[in-house]
């Protein structure tokens, strides 16, 4: 049927453009919510098949009772969930001023044994200011490791946000969007990203009409960080704004891939590097 | 080729748009195999009535029809019920927009009464905003689907459209079973709804023949719409009905280049 063969035809050409990308998705969760949604989750080992489907072989990866629950805790499951997986790098998350045992810099150290890198912050859930003095000292040693630090943009003001870039420029900082998408403050972003080299963006919140190719356009493709909110979200979603993006192959590959690979040092064959202190910063 | 049939001309000032240019729009929709967008005028909507009108009118004249329009319809309004009739008398004008958040005016309020009524009678799809309740929005409350179920009964013969199918997860679910319950009840996919396993949901709720594309473009990116869909776990007729073959036959579309779908530009 001639319909058929066209809706096929576009499905064929999406479906190899998104294999081409070798996915590396930022934003995934495992765990069991505690909100409904259309699709159970499931377990690590079914989120993983999951996401290969999408053509998504690597991501970090998140859990949901680190967020909602207990951070260490929930950073122990994940250091155990995502231990058998060699496509999953961790993100844990940390309450400023909470590590246990002998001092923030011996948990990162803990952390980084256990394939977690990035760390992830939730002030207004967790109740604590970016600015404040354990924060500061938390983003000193991140810096000093060179773990980035993602920031759901709804848990924090604008203005801290700025100011941690500013204040550490060594610090990679990402923001993420999340029910609230991040574009309805592309004005205020924008500026940052003029300001900052450290200052970047989590791609599954730039939904809006030509969010990203504008990005792109005014700052380069090395800005953005391809993020799906897997599984709560489509990945498709995500994924089709970089398949056919008004910009060059090379750009979508760093969009896809290249940026984070970059920004966490990632390295196929050599999964635990030590930590990566006194290299070259970049500076704002 | 695909038809879009929930998407805007113009800018809100809530956040930088970076090209809405008809240029940009059919370039964009040449790109993905569009081949009509029906646009409700976002100055139209809040309030710019003459402006969006104006520009309404251009952009299809400079897209030779590939842009079709809604006219709005502002309950707080009098007589604007006769606003929305001479548009519908213009060419390129197939569909009445509500947006009982913007105007906010409930779903429910009988201020809506005439258009329901004109809708009715003269066979022309209603869309309607619909959202869930929201704690970063209180507006949307207006919108909640369920609103609608008053005049959805009472007005059988006017075919009625939730876009964003309720928005969230409740709106969602709300939407789904009013469209299965009335068979003058559709749903569209746009806006920034991308929950796994939505697209799949409506379908078995609802039926892709109550299913429809739309992209919500100027506002949001279309590509966030169409792969989900091309990847969506249903059947290729499933797709064809949410892409074309639905809103063709609701807004009585003329064939532009082929009975099925066309040839892709590309």
């Amino acid at each position: 049927m001639r319909g058929a063969k066209r809706c096929g035809n576009l499905i064929n050409e999406y479906d190899s453009a998104r294999k081409g990308l070798d996915l590396f998705d930022l934003n995934c969760w495992i765990g069991r919510p505690a909100v409904r949604g259309f699709v159970a989750p499931g377990n690590t080992s079914q989120i993983r098949k999951d996401l290969i489907k999408y053509g998504i072989r690597r991501a970090i990866v998140s859990h949901i009772a680190s967020m909602g629950r207990n951070p260490e805790a929930g950073n122990r499951m994940l250091i155990k969930e995502i231990k058998g997986y060699d496509g999953f790098s961790g993100a844990a998350v940390i309450v400023p001023g909470r590590a246990p045992g002998a001092g923030f810099k011996n948990y990162v150290n803990f952390l980084l044994s256990g394939k977690i890198r990035v760390i992830r912050l939730f002030p207004e859930s967790h109740k604590f200011s970016l600015t404040c003095r354990d924060a500061r000292d938390a983003f000193s040693v991140m810096e000093e490791y060179r773990l980035p630090v993602v920031i759901r943009q709804s848990e924090a003001d604008w203005g801290q946000i700025r100011r941690v870039c500013s204040d550490y420029p060594g610090l990679n900082v990402i923001i993420e969007g999340a029910t609230r998408k991040l574009f309805y403050d592309n004005r205020i972003y924008y500026r940052i990203m003029e300001k900052f080299r450290n200052f970047y963006l989590e791609t599954h919140g730039l939904v809006n009409y030509l969010g990203i190719d504008d990005i792109v356009e005014r700052f380069g493709a090395g800005r953005l960080l391809f993020g799906t909110n897997f599984p709560f979200s489509d990945p498709n979603a995500s994924i089709m704004p970089v398949t056919h993006g008004n910009f060059s192959a090379a750009d979508k590959k760093n969009i896809a891939h290249g940026n984070i690979e970059r920004l966490i040092r990632y390295n196929r064959n050599f999964l635990f590097p030590s930590p990566l202190v006194g290299e070259g910063r970049v500076r704002g | 080729m695909i038809i879009d049939m929930h998407a805007h001309l113009g800018r809100s000032p809530q956040f930088y748009f970076p090209d809405i240019s008809v240029e940009r729009i059919l370039r964009t929709m040449d790109s993905l195999c569009i081949e009509k967008i029906i646009c409700s005028h976002l100055s139209m909507i809040s309030g710019d009535t003459g402006a969006g009108f104006r520009e309404s009118i251009a952009a299809h004249k400079k897209s030779k029809g590939r842009i079709l329009l809604y006219t709005v319809f502002n309950p707080n309004r009098k007589d604007d019920i006769r606003f929305v009739k001479d548009c519908l008398e213009r060419e390129g004008f197939v569909g009445i927009k509500i947006h009982p958040s913007s105007h906010q005016c409930y779903g429910n309020d009988t201020r809506y009464e005439p258009v329901w009524e004109f809708a009715s009678s003269h066979n022309v799809p209603l869309l309607t905003h619909s959202w869930d309740y929201s704690e970063t929005n209180p507006l949307q409350k207006y919108s909640f689907p369920a609103l609608f179920g008053k005049f959805i009964s009472k007005y059988r013969g006017a075919n009625f459209i939730l876009g964003h199918s309720g928005g969230r997860y409740n709106g969602h679910i709300a939407a789904a079973k009013l469209a299965k319950r009335y068979e003058n009840v559709y749903l569209d996919l746009s806006g920034d709804c991308y929950s796994r396993g939505l697209i799949e949901y409506l379908v078995r709720e609802a039926g892709s023949k109550k299913v429809m594309f739309g992209s919500d473009l100027t506002w949001i990116d279309p590509r966030t719409h169409v792969g989900r869909i091309l990847d969506a776990g249903i059947s290729i007729q499933d797709k064809k009905n949410i892409l074309r073959l639905t809103a063709v036959k609701l807004f009585n579309l003329k064939y532009g280049i082929s009975k099925e779908e066309g040839d892709c530009p590309r």
